[in-house]
């Protein structure tokens, strides 16, 4: 059996954000959103936000959320070639965000 | 870049989009802890057939649930030329939800795998300590070769099968008790009858040298034992776990015993002893008064007529025993309720009831049909997180705000899971409305 130890080191955090979206991002690329650039724009004013992708813009808001959420990474597994049964999994707690940016609404399309 | 009072993000995507990330909501207290330290882990415990549970720096345990949702969450964060970058799509968070994992059950099973049983003495230690060979916190090698054992309990076993922090699980161990055996590292389980006999013979000793009870030296104490002709082959580590045991700790090593703690475990060894029998209270009192030492005397033993219904839930048995009516049962949800002479005792002990607040009211329920809330809080209290024991040496006004405090909680798993109703006197009681 194994422990799983989840490590936070304030030195060590990064900045990351939290968009979500009722719908989905999408791209007719072969290789999906991996490597994509400049996909899409946001531009935020207080505790609104509008995201532009492409000829649709679609309105949000920044929220506070109710609770924390901390954004984990697993480190390596480091068992031995043998099956260690003993081996720990860790995780290293990368950023604690406490908003999110939330895109609820329809999108609209801009000429 | 910002404008002043806005912001401007431009989004790509990683390469390696979508990244290994996942997220966990963290409890304000949790993230207070985090930040307040600096540094530090959160180990998420248990053995692969348990749920998994997390245990905070205060002990608070919470299960791990994951909560799924329709939307997309994305994950940006800066690449090394400060551009932001989408790394993953979730749709799930892991969520923290309190619990109480069963940890005496766990301990008390992990303990149970020493061949030898629980420690009665040492010259009851026929087989010398052996090695577990390769013990990677699971199994070990049989010491001839001949296959694998559970590993026996060490630090490192009991860390990793118990679903507590260190400070609840030294507590248990207390409890139980099991020392650490300085030699080997391995905890024992303390035989219940070595036990008392172990602290018959701290009293005696105690009596015959004049020392305080207020004030027990272990180191003094064991040092006694070992150069009486009866007490050779004592373990200090026994001593000092059964001095710990049933005092409160007044120094390094001193201890000043509390004889309610000792009545309460000599209690609990009358019930176990008879299984599910009803005691009626004079041949409870009886049997506790037989086996309690003399030197220790508790008033609340010396008057067998403070022992009415109404009584037991406060006494020394709460938590442990209910009673019932031996003649009119109507009686037993009024004000004054049954006397002493008509009173039966009823072991329960909360140890074996289940710890999930709806679960453990089913279980009382079963047991008794009605309940009024003084009967019933003292076996819901632990879950509500009051510890009478841990409070000893609060004050006053420190204890009846935890008993407050754990008695709106206790009172609210009623409202949800019982239907109050009233006895004839116009008492309030609770039946079950779980199916």
């Amino acid at each position: 059996m194994s422990q799983i130890r989840i490590v936070y080191s304030k030195d060590g955090l990064r900045e990351f954000r939290l968009l979500e979206a009722q719908g989905s991002l999408e791209t007719d690329s072969d290789g999906g959103l991996c490597g994509q650039q400049e996909l899409a724009e946001i531009e935020r004013q207080g505790d609104k936000a509008v995201m532009q992708i492409g000829v649709h813009r679609v309105h949000g808001s920044v929220v506070k959320l109710k609770k924390p959420l901390a954004v984990l990474r697993r480190r390596p597994d480091s068992s031995s070639a043998g099956g260690d049964r003993d081996c720990d999994v860790q995780y290293d707690i990368e950023a604690v965000i406490t908003e999110k940016m939330l895109f609820k609404a329809r999108p609209d399309v801009v000429l | 870049m910002s404008d002043a009072g806005g912001e401007r993000l431009v989004l790509s995507a990683s390469v390696g989009f979508p990244e290994d990330y996942r997220l966990l909501e963290l409890t304000p207290e949790i993230l207070a802890q985090l930040e307040d330290a600096g540094a530090g882990a959160l180990v998420v415990r248990g053995r692969e057939t348990d749920t998994a549970v997390l245990v905070d720096r205060d002990d608070r345990a919470y299960q791990l649930h994951t909560a799924h949702t329709s939307n997309s969450m994305y994950l940006m964060a800066r690449d090394a030329e400060g551009r932001m970058e989408l790394r993953t799509k979730l749709h799930q968070t892991l969520e923290l939800q309190p619990t109480h994992p069963q940890i005496r059950a766990r301990v008390v099973e992990i303990l149970g795998r020493d061949p030898r049983g629980a420690f009665r003495g040492a010259e009851f230690e026929e087989e010398e300590e052996e090695e577990d060979h390769g013990c990677d916190g699971d199994v070990a090698m049989r010491p001839d070769g001949s296959g694998s054992v559970a590993c026996r309990a060490t630090d490192q076993v009991l860390a990793r099968h118990v679903q507590s922090g260190d400070r609840q699980l030294r507590r248990v161990l207390a409890e139980i008790p099991a020392f650490r055996h300085a030699a080997t590292g391995r905890w024992r389980a303390i035989d219940p009858g070595y036990c008392l006999e172990l602290l018959r013979l701290i009293l005696a000793t105690q009596v015959e040298r004049d020392w305080s009870l207020d004030a027990l030296d272990a180191q003094q104490v064991c040092a006694a034992l070992r150069s009486d002709a009866g007490g050779g082959g004592v373990l200090p580590e026994a001593v000092d776990a059964v001095l710990a045991r049933f005092s409160r700790s007044v120094g390094p090593g001193v201890y000043a015993i509390v004889g309610t703690r000792v009545a309460r475990y000599i209690a609990g060894q009358v019930f176990a002893a008879e299984g599910s029998r009803a005691w009626p209270v004079a041949d409870f009192l009886a049997a506790l008064r037989a086996t309690m030492p003399p030197q220790l005397q508790i008033d609340e033993l010396a008057d067998p007529d403070r022992w009415g219904s109404a009584h037991v839930p406060q006494s020394l048995v709460r938590g442990m025993a209910y009673a019932s009516a031996l003649v009119d049962s109507r009686l037993l949800h009024t004000a004054a309720g049954v006397p002493a002479a008509a009173t039966l005792l009823h072991p329960l002990a909360t140890s074996t009831l289940p710890n999930e607040p709806r679960a453990r009211l089913q279980r009382l329920f079963e047991a008794k049909a009605r309940w009024s809330a003084s009967e019933i809080r003292p076996f819901l209290e632990d879950l509500a997180g009051f510890d009478a024991e841990q409070l000893e040496d609060s004050d006053a006004q420190a204890r009846a705000a935890a008993a407050a405090a754990a008695a709106k909680t206790a009172d609210s798993w009623l409202l949800k899971f019982g239907r109050a109703v009233r006895s004839p006197d116009g008492e309030m009681v609770y039946a079950s409305r779980l199916s």
